[in-house]
């Protein structure tokens, strides 16, 4: 792999991959009927989160239309919003010819092709230069479009983009008129993405949606409590959170669900390594067996799952105790840049002389 | 490490009732499951006493019971020469103010068996307590809290001992109400789940801790390395400024 074989697979993936493609094929299906959002209430918002089976694809349309069928299926349940799983805009790389080799290569020596392999950051630069454009296209075009015929909100699991010499992971929401409503970078890259450089944003907050403030949170970032706590600060309630993890995952967005007081809604992959269950999660006191969980998938493969949620049902339960506010203001916030609070030095030395 | 002493990669631990030998000679951390609190400050100075000469006789590392000291909740972790390493105070207060004085500064000590941490009673539910932990080094927590068996919940483990070992990567210990729990990073466990021992009243209970699978865990799945410090210096308001 070089350089000049990479612009040629630009080159051909710019004839493969166009607006065109994605638009025709999707407005070629017929629109929704139902418009979800038309009456917007918080006492009964439904929100979907999608398990992907699938991730190789052969063409551009067959990718848009599998994208499409999950939204459709949720907006005929009535769902109001839409979550897609993690990297859900990489999958259209799976139409490069020798995607695999392409894959292979840019991993380092010896490392197998999992979340947390080590990337070779030159090969990385040179791969996303030749075909981010592409990429980007038939991410945001195909989800874009989604959302406005389906007239429903949707988060677009997460996408990369090469900006400004710099790989940024992030998660796009759609309304229902196609228009981004915004978007969430990554905050805390780990894993892959920490051997990428793929840049970091200190910015967690809340897409403006006809459901109100609507967090995102994807991946790894989900590990971090932070976020969840910061989201709730800003009054949100609803925390959509695409992943591409499966195992503990699950039972760690319980936690977070119920120690921030929120709703979760998580999208995943259901694939052999990545056997993941989307679901939707609520504090423990909204949820029908008081353990978290308002909904989850029971069964392996490309599905999803529909919830309806009031958000306006206050079943957060904190903890009797609270933090001392000397310990917040100055041991912990300081744990974060100097591992624990500043020293303090009493010496007769420098004791000021009157 | 502490004084140029090696540290261990791999050693065994007990939760046993107070002062009930360990099971065996290469036992090299005891926690003492006890549902009470040593209020009177005589009777805890013997208690203490105790716990010197058990820490002692048996050359290991124990974390005693909870015991008030000045108005404040606390744990001690003794070293096998029956001196204190690490003495906490309770952080967290009950929000009804009836509790007395509060510790400011979560310690961590750095021991052959590798950076201990103590988490005092309700301490555990309160994520910010062992994410300063974290960010201080701590591989290993002992947290023993105060709680009426009719107050457990049956997700109650879950959202605390087993998330705060996810969150910061590390080993919790974990006795309230008479059951004991321990909790790691999912990678550290064959079945992936966190569950090293799941919650058990069945004491004592003993178990292997394994520093260097940990590190090699930590090592595959960076969390605090991968940390944004900003996230925390521009929302301080919101994460409790």
């Amino acid at each position: 792999m070089n350089r000049g074989m990479l612009s040629l697979l630009s080159f051909g993936m710019s004839f493969r991959v166009t607006p065109n493609r994605i638009l025709s094929c999707l407005e070629g299906t017929s629109a929704a009927s139902r418009r979800n959002l038309e009456f917007v209430t918080p006492e009964a918002v439904r929100v979907a989160a999608v398990q992907l089976e699938k991730l190789e694809y052969r063409t551009i349309q067959e990718y848009a239309l599998e994208m499409l069928s999950h939204a459709r299926a949720a907006v005929e349940q009535g769902a109001q919003l839409v979550v897609y799983p993690e990297y859900v805009g990489l999958l259209p790389m799976t139409l490069v010819p020798g995607w695999r080799g392409i894959l292979r290569w840019l991993l380092e020596e010896g490392e197998a092709p999992t979340l947390e392999a080590k990337i070779r950051t030159d090969r990385l630069r040179m791969v996303a230069e030749a075909l981010h454009d592409f990429l980007e296209e038939a991410y945001l075009d195909t989800f874009s479009t989604i959302a406005r015929l389906q007239h429903v909100c949707v988060v677009a699991g997460t996408g990369l983009f090469w900006e400004e010499e710099k790989l940024h992971h992030r998660s796009v929401v759609f309304g229902p008129d196609g228009e981004p409503l915004g978007s969430q970078d990554r905050v805390n890259p780990v894993g892959s993405e920490r051997w990428a450089g793929v840049a970091s944003t200190w910015e967690v907050e809340p897409v403006p949606t006809p459901l109100g403030p609507l967090g995102v949170v994807f991946g790894p970032d989900a590990y971090y409590f932070e976020c969840f706590q910061i989201l709730r600060e800003k009054q949100v309630k609803l925390v959509a959170v695409p992943s591409a993890r499966a195992g503990a995952f699950p039972d760690l967005l319980r936690c977070r669900a119920n120690g921030a007081g929120l709703f979760v809604a998580n999208a995943c992959y259901s694939t052999p390594g990545l056997d993941g269950r989307a679901g939707v999660y609520a504090p423990v006191g909204a949820t029908p067996h008081f353990d978290g969980v308002a909904a989850r998938a029971t069964e392996g493969g490309s599905q999803m799952v529909c919830q309806r949620l009031n958000l306006a049902k206050e079943d957060y339960i904190p903890p009797d105790s609270v933090p001392n506010p000397a310990f917040l203001a100055g041991d912990y916030l300081h744990s974060y840049r100097y591992g624990g609070g500043m020293p303090v030095v009493v010496s007769q030395e420098f004791q000021p002389e009157d | 490490m502490g004084k140029g002493v090696e540290p261990m990669d791999l050693f065994a631990a007990e939760i046993q009732p107070p002062f009930q030998p360990p099971s065996n000679s290469e036992v090299q951390l005891v926690l003492f499951a006890e549902d009470g609190v040593h209020a009177d400050l005589a009777e805890t100075g013997e208690y203490l006493s105790r716990c010197a000469h058990y820490a002692i006789r048996h050359k290991l590392y124990l974390a005693t019971g909870l015991f008030l000291y000045d108005s404040t909740l606390c744990l001690c972790l003794l070293g096998p020469d029956g001196m204190p390493v690490l003495r906490q105070g309770s952080i967290c207060p009950p929000a009804q103010g009836e509790g007395g004085q509060t510790a400011d500064r979560v310690e961590v000590v750095p021991t052959r068996l590798g950076n201990l941490c103590l988490c005092v009673g309700e301490d555990i539910l309160h994520p910010q307590v062992l994410r300063a932990a974290a960010l201080k080094g701590a591989d290993l927590v002992l947290a023993v809290q105060q709680l009426d068996p009719a107050a457990e919940t049956p997700c109650m483990r879950l959202f605390s001992a087993w998330d705060a070992a996810q969150t910061n990567n590390l080993y919790v210990i974990h006795y309230a109400a008479g059951k004991v729990s321990v909790c790691c990073p999912a990678g550290v466990t064959r079945a992936g789940d966190g569950w090293l021992v799941r919650p058990t009243d069945g004491l004592p209970v003993h178990f292997g801790l394994n520093m260097a699978r940990l590190d090699e865990v930590r090592q595959q799945f960076q969390l605090l390395e991968g940390l944004n410090p900003e996230l925390a210096q521009h929302y301080a308001m919101e994460l409790g400024r």
